[in-house]
C-alpha cells in the first residue's frame, strides 16, 4: 500500500472520529469541529486517494 | 493491489465519507434549529432563563410560555426567511464559537443583532392573522410595517429581558 493511500486512510479515519461527537450530540462546538476539521479531512483523504490512483495509472502507462 | 482491494479503498475513502458527511450534515442542520442547541452555549443562559421565566414580561418569554411557537423558538424568530437565511444563521452561529474561543471579532459589551430585526420574521406568522390585520392600530401603519420601514419592535417591547 502506497504512502499516499496510508495518509488518505489516516485523514479519513480522523475525519470519521471527529464527526462522531456531532452525530451523537450536536452542539455549536461539535458542529464547528465537524465543518472545519472533519469535512476538510474527508476532502484531503479523497484527494490523496485520487492522487494515488493517478500515480498508479501513470505507472501502468494508462495516462 | 487487487481489483477488490481497489474497490474497497474507493468505498472507504470516497463513498463512505461522502454518505457519512451528508448524514451528519443533514442531522446537525436539523438539530441546530432546536432551543437546546442555542442553550448549550453558556453565553445564552440569561436569554434562555428569561424565556423560561414564568414571570417575565418579555415577548420572547410569552411566545415560549404560551406555546405560540411550539418548537425551535430561538430559530423561528431569529432566522431570516430569505433564501440564504437558514444557512447564514448557522454560519453566524459557528462564527460566534470561533469569536468566543479566539477573541477575533469578539464584540465588546452586550450581545446585539448584526442588523435590525426584520419585520418579515414577525409577519411570517402574524402577517396573515385576523387579529393583526383587523387591528385599527396596525391598519394605520400597515404599509410601513410591511415595507419594513417601521419596526414591530418599536411598539412591542420588551423583546428579551436577559436574567442572571
Amino acid at each position: 500500500m502506497s504512502k499516499l493511500i496510508q495518509w488518505a486512510l489516516v485523514a479519513s479515519t480522523l475525519g470519521f472520529l471527529l464527526a462522531i461527537p456531532c452525530l451523537l450530540e450536536t452542539t455549536p462546538i461539535t458542529m464547528l469541529v465537524f465543518f472545519l476539521v472533519s469535512l476538510p479531512l474527508f476532502g484531503i483523504g479523497l484527494l490523496l486517494y485520487l492522487a494515488a490512483v493517478v500515480r498508479d495509472l501513470r505507472t501502468h502507462k494508462v495516462l | 493491489m487487487s481489483t477488490a482491494e481497489k474497490l474497497l479503498l474507493a468505498l472507504v475513502l470516497g463513498l463512505a465519507p461522502a454518505l457519512f458527511a451528508l448524514a451528519v450534515f443533514a442531522l446537525s442542520f436539523s438539530r441546530a434549529e432546536r432551543l437546546s442547541f442555542c442553550a448549550s452555549c453558556h453565553t445564552m443562559t440569561p436569554w434562555v432563563s428569561d424565556l423560561k421565566n414564568p414571570n417575565s414580561s418579555s415577548l420572547a418569554s410569552k411566545h415560549f410560555r404560551n406555546r405560540w411557537i411550539v418548537t425551535n423558538q430561538c430559530y423561528t424568530c431569529h432566522v431570516n426567511y430569505e433564501f440564504m437565511g437558514p444557512i447564514n444563521a448557522k454560519l453566524d452561529g459557528m462564527r460566534h464559537v470561533v469569536a468566543y474561543y479566539t477573541g477575533i471579532e469578539m464584540a465588546q459589551g452586550a450581545i446585539k443583532l448584526y442588523e435590525p430585526f426584520p419585520n418579515g420574521n414577525c409577519l411570517r406568522c402574524h402577517g396573515a392573522a385576523q387579529n393583526f390585520n383587523q387591528s385599527p392600530t396596525h391598519a394605520a401603519v400597515m404599509q410601513q410595517v410591511r415595507a419594513n420601514q417601521l419596526s414591530c419592535t418599536v411598539c412591542h417591547q420588551p423583546i428579551h429581558t436577559p436574567q442572571g
